[in-house]
């Protein structure tokens, strides 16, 4: 079973995780402060992903997070109730993967555990970049076969669908407006019915990312259009 | 520190006294040395020569010689002539008594061994030749009329008169005027009487001949050297005047490391007032003046010490000395308080003039209002009336006082006016503005520091109020924060309720509601965290170029589900030109999204929803419009006030700050949300400033 440091000083919050985590078949070591986590994860290597609180007494989140990242880069998710962006992306700047603000949403936080566990064990296969492979992240979009994967994991799109995330993927960076969108798929002057675009992105957004709101490969910039951001 | 005063001043100062005691002794023995000035038992000889008439010429030629000589013949014709016409017997006659003294005097004073004078008196009578009066001696007694002739024609200078035929010969140059003299004595004269006068040039006896003529030949013996003299010493005089005029004032100052530096320092007597110090000067100079005149005039006229003796030059030497002192004492004053710019600085005038000034501001800038506005006003009223009854002068002063006062007034409405722009800046936000209240009087000067005393307390309560805002929002979050903890075990452990498998479905409707306050719970929390934020204004937004057409279609995309859920049909009546606003993309989709969230929450079942964008001249205006599903019984401002929400009803989401959140975002970006409702039609415009 995939072994999982939680750590948080509030014992109530580590026993409910560890109740969601055994029953995505996953179990859980607990720690209650930067310092217990980081000597858990020495002692035992089979831990695979380190869910961890920032604001604790002793060794803070940020503090252990440095630390462990002098001697591991195991999948670090943050989780805190400091919500702010400076702090998400102080986290993730860090070293961090991600990062989930509290309260939570169970179902995404085990959403996300995965994705990452996911994302860390296929390091060792390297998609081939091929010429109509398109990888962004843990996107990969298969122009060959027409399958997109999210972390391995496959992904239903209809033909419009996976037309317009190709051309999003295929020219990352770039932010496309809907009637751009329209124009490349549908090949006609875009006219009424501006909607369709928005809705189809929706669509899309919803079957590919974890948290739809927030967005991690199809993004919104709003009043100019969408894109697929480049990778960094 | 310590002073040394210039070692050259003192020796210069020292070497001017001395030329100018040389100097002042040369310009005596200059003015004196024409003046011949003698007396000898009580009968005085003064005569001037210039220096121009002077020829050198023996005694006997001159007018100094002739002069004296006049008055011997004068007294030695009365002398003869008197004589015989008196005797023994008249000592005691007092009729003649006046008479006889003056003979016994004359006879006295020409006596022989007394004077140079010779005199005879010979009268012929019936007896023959007889000599009656003479001073020659007793061999001239025995003498003939010849051998008299002879022998005073071999004295140096001789008058031979013959009355009766008016004859005479004479070897001095002024004839006439001896002819005049002895011509006075026509009818004194006995019949064949005749008079010699002779003077014996060798002088053997110590008269005032004598004198004159020793006087005479010691005229004019050093002119030409005094004259240099008091020329070079003049010119050096004035050399030094000029280096002493430079060195005025000036020390050395030796600091405490031993260096040197020339600095001009005042001493103490020359912070005495101008004033005073020009009194001083004239009735000096005046004293000096009328004192060195007197001098002259005494010693010249004055028996005590010789006029043109080696001490009288001395003493005019030593005046020279001390005069020149006193002068050039005074002189260095006004020139170092000339230097140290102590010529104004230490005037009483100055004094009196400044304190009166003083005392007129103070009692303008503080005196009452009846002081400070009639007071001025009547004296200028006064002055004018005054001026104008003197003549066309006083009109003439009287305008160009006015003149002066005009300009004042317009100086006055100046800073007036300078005052009011700092109002203005303090009142448009800069609270820290300060009026420069330099030069101000009177009222303005009051004026000014209330003003710039309220801007403190403006900008005091500003930054009072600032951080209390501060305050209240880092409050907000960090109670937020300590409320988020414990709602996370609270939602966590409702949502393990949920996945634990329980029959009871009373109990599993305990859950539901559970799940839905603590959802409520969660988003009222944020919110409250993003209200705090944006009123406090420490949200920071980044305003961009966006299309207004391109967001309301994203918008509307994402809620393209949600709508249809509830059967909610959007009409969008969209421009087909971008329609460019100036605003930040996340909080306008926050905007919209709390707008559409509120459409999906509350609106009629199966109803249309309006979205309609349009532009006028320099607004971009979204309208949305949608039917109320329950009846709203709030006033539409009140709807944007936190925590109102339509329909205080149990089961729905939100936590009722979503409008009122809209409305900030809305204004933090500079545009507008209205709300109005018109019975069940639910209307929001938000607008936004066109880019063109």
């Amino acid at each position: 079973m995939t072994k999982i440091l939680v750590c948080d000083d509030d014992k109530e919050i580590v026993d409910a995780i560890e109740m969601f985590l055994m029953q995505e078949n996953m179990s859980a070591v607990k720690a209650y402060d930067g310092a217990e986590a980081i000597a858990k994860l020495k002692e035992d290597n089979e831990i695979k992903l380190l869910i961890m609180d920032i604001m604790m007494p002793g060794l803070d989140g940020i503090h252990a997070c440095m630390e462990i990242r002098k001697f591991s880069s195991l999948p670090i998710i943050f989780l805190s109730a400091k919500s702010e962006d400076v702090d998400k992306i102080l986290g993730l700047n860090i070293g961090a993967d991600d990062y989930v603000t509290k309260p939570f949403n169970a179902l995404e936080l085990m959403a996300r555990v995965k994705s990452n566990l996911r994302r860390y064990t296929s390091l060792g296969n390297e998609v081939e970049v091929k010429e109509n492979v398109y990888v962004t992240g843990g996107l990969v979009i298969n122009d060959d076969t027409k399958e997109v994967t999210v972390d391995g994991e496959n992904v239903k799109l209809t033909p419009i669908e996976y037309n317009i995330l190709l051309l999003l993927v295929k020219n990352k960076g770039k932010v496309f407006s809907i009637n751009q969108i329209y124009e490349s798929i549908w090949e006609e002057d875009a006219i009424a019915a501006d909607n369709i675009v928005a809705v189809h992105i929706r669509h899309i957004r919803e079957k590919i990312e974890i948290n739809p709101k927030e967005p991690k490969y199809l993004k919104v910039v709003w009043g100019v259009g969408y894109k697929i951001e480049k990778d960094n | 520190m310590r002073f040394k005063k210039k070692a050259g001043n003192t020796f210069f100062t020292v070497l001017m006294f001395i030329l100018a005691s040389v100097a002042t002794a040369s310009l005596y023995y200059i003015i004196v040395s024409g003046y011949m000035s003698v007396s000898k038992d009580g009968v005085t000889a003064s005569q001037y020569i210039k220096y121009r008439d002077y020829k050198g010429e023996p005694f006997e030629d001159t007018d100094l010689f002739t002069n004296e000589l006049y008055g011997a013949i004068n007294d030695i014709t009365t002398l003869c002539t008197m004589r015989e016409s008196l005797d023994d017997s008249d000592r005691y006659n007092i009729e003649n008594m006046d008479a006889y003294s003056t003979v016994m005097e004359l006879s006295d004073r020409y006596s022989k061994g007394h004077t140079n004078v010779k005199y005879c008196y010979q009268l012929v009578d019936d007896k023959g030749i007889k000599v009656r009066h003479s001073n020659v001696g007793d061999n001239i007694t025995t003498m003939s009329t010849d051998e008299v002739t002879k022998y005073f024609t071999s004295l140096g200078k001789y008058i031979c008169f013959n009355p009766d035929k008016v004859q005479m010969a004479t070897n001095i140059n002024d004839a006439i005027s001896i002819e005049d003299i002895l011509g006075n004595f026509d009818y004194n004269f006995a019949e064949g009487s005749r008079i010699w006068i002779g003077v014996d040039t060798d002088y053997p006896a110590d008269d005032i001949l004598k004198l004159s003529k020793e006087t005479y030949a010691g005229l004019y013996n050093y002119y030409f050297e005094a004259i240099v003299s008091f020329a070079v010493s003049t010119l050096l005089l004035l050399a030094i005047l000029v280096i002493l005029t430079i060195n005025a004032g000036k020390v050395t100052l030796i600091h405490e490391d031993d260096t040197q530096e020339v600095i001009v320092k005042s001493a103490r007597i020359d912070h005495i007032p101008i004033e005073i110090l020009a009194i001083v000067t004239i009735l000096t100079l005046l004293l000096l003046s009328i004192g060195s005149e007197y001098a002259l005039d005494y010693l010249i006229n004055g028996k005590l010490i010789k006029y043109n003796s080696i001490t009288a030059i001395t003493l005019a030497g030593i005046a020279g000395f001390v005069i020149c002192a006193i002068k050039i004492f005074l002189y260095l004053i006004y020139v170092r308080k000339f230097k140290c710019k102590l010529m104004w600085n230490t005037s009483l005038c100055r004094l009196v003039l400044g304190k009166s000034r003083q005392a007129a501001l103070d009692l303008y800038d503080n005196g009452s209002l009846v002081v400070r506005t009639w007071l001025p006003y009547l004296i200028f009223l006064a002055l004018n009336l005054v001026l104008v009854l003197l003549g066309l002068t006083g009109t003439l002063i009287a305008f160009i006082i006015d003149m002066f006062v005009g300009v004042w007034l317009y100086n006055e409405s100046r800073v007036r006016s300078k005052i009011v722009d700092g109002i203005d800046v303090i009142a448009g936000g800069d609270a820290k503005h300060k009026i420069d209240t330099a030069g101000m009087h009177g009222y303005n000067l009051n004026l000014a520091e209330a003003v710039n005393s309220i801007g403190d307390g403006i900008d005091k309560a500003v930054s009072t109020s600032m951080k209390d805002e501060r305050m209240k929002a880092d409050l907000i979050t960090n109670v937020s924060h300590d409320i988020k903890t414990p709602l996370t075990s609270i939602i966590n452990y409702v949502d393990l309720l949920k996945r634990a498998n329980i029959e009871d479905e009373t109990a599993r409707g305990y859950i539901d509601i559970l799940e839905q306050k603590s959802l409520r719970l969660k988003a009222l929390t944020n919110d409250l965290v993003e209200i705090s934020k944006i009123s406090s204004g420490n949200i920071t937004l980044e305003l961009v170029n966006l299309n207004m057409v391109e967001m309301i279609n994203q918008v509307t995309g994402e809620f393209d589900e949600r709508f249809k859920e509830k059967s909610l049909i959007p009409i969008l009546n969209l421009p087909k030109e971008d329609v460019v606003i100036h605003a930040d993309g996340q909080a306008l989709y926050r905007i919209l999204e709390n707008l559409y969230i509120n459409i999906y929450k509350y609106a009629l079942r199966g109803t249309r929803v309006y979205i309609d964008l349009a532009t006028n001249e320099n607004k971009a205006l979204l309208t949305i419009r949608n039917i109320s599903a329950e009846p709203v019984n709030l006033d539409s401002a009140m709807l944007t006030e936190r925590f109102i929400r339509g329909d205080i009803s149990r089961g729905t989401e939100g936590s009722g700050l979503g409008l009122s959140i809209a409305k900030s975002l809305a204004e933090a970006q500079n545009g507008r949300l209205d709300l109005s409702l018109d019975g069940d039609l639910f209307k929001v415009v938000v607008s936004f400033d066109l880019i063109v």
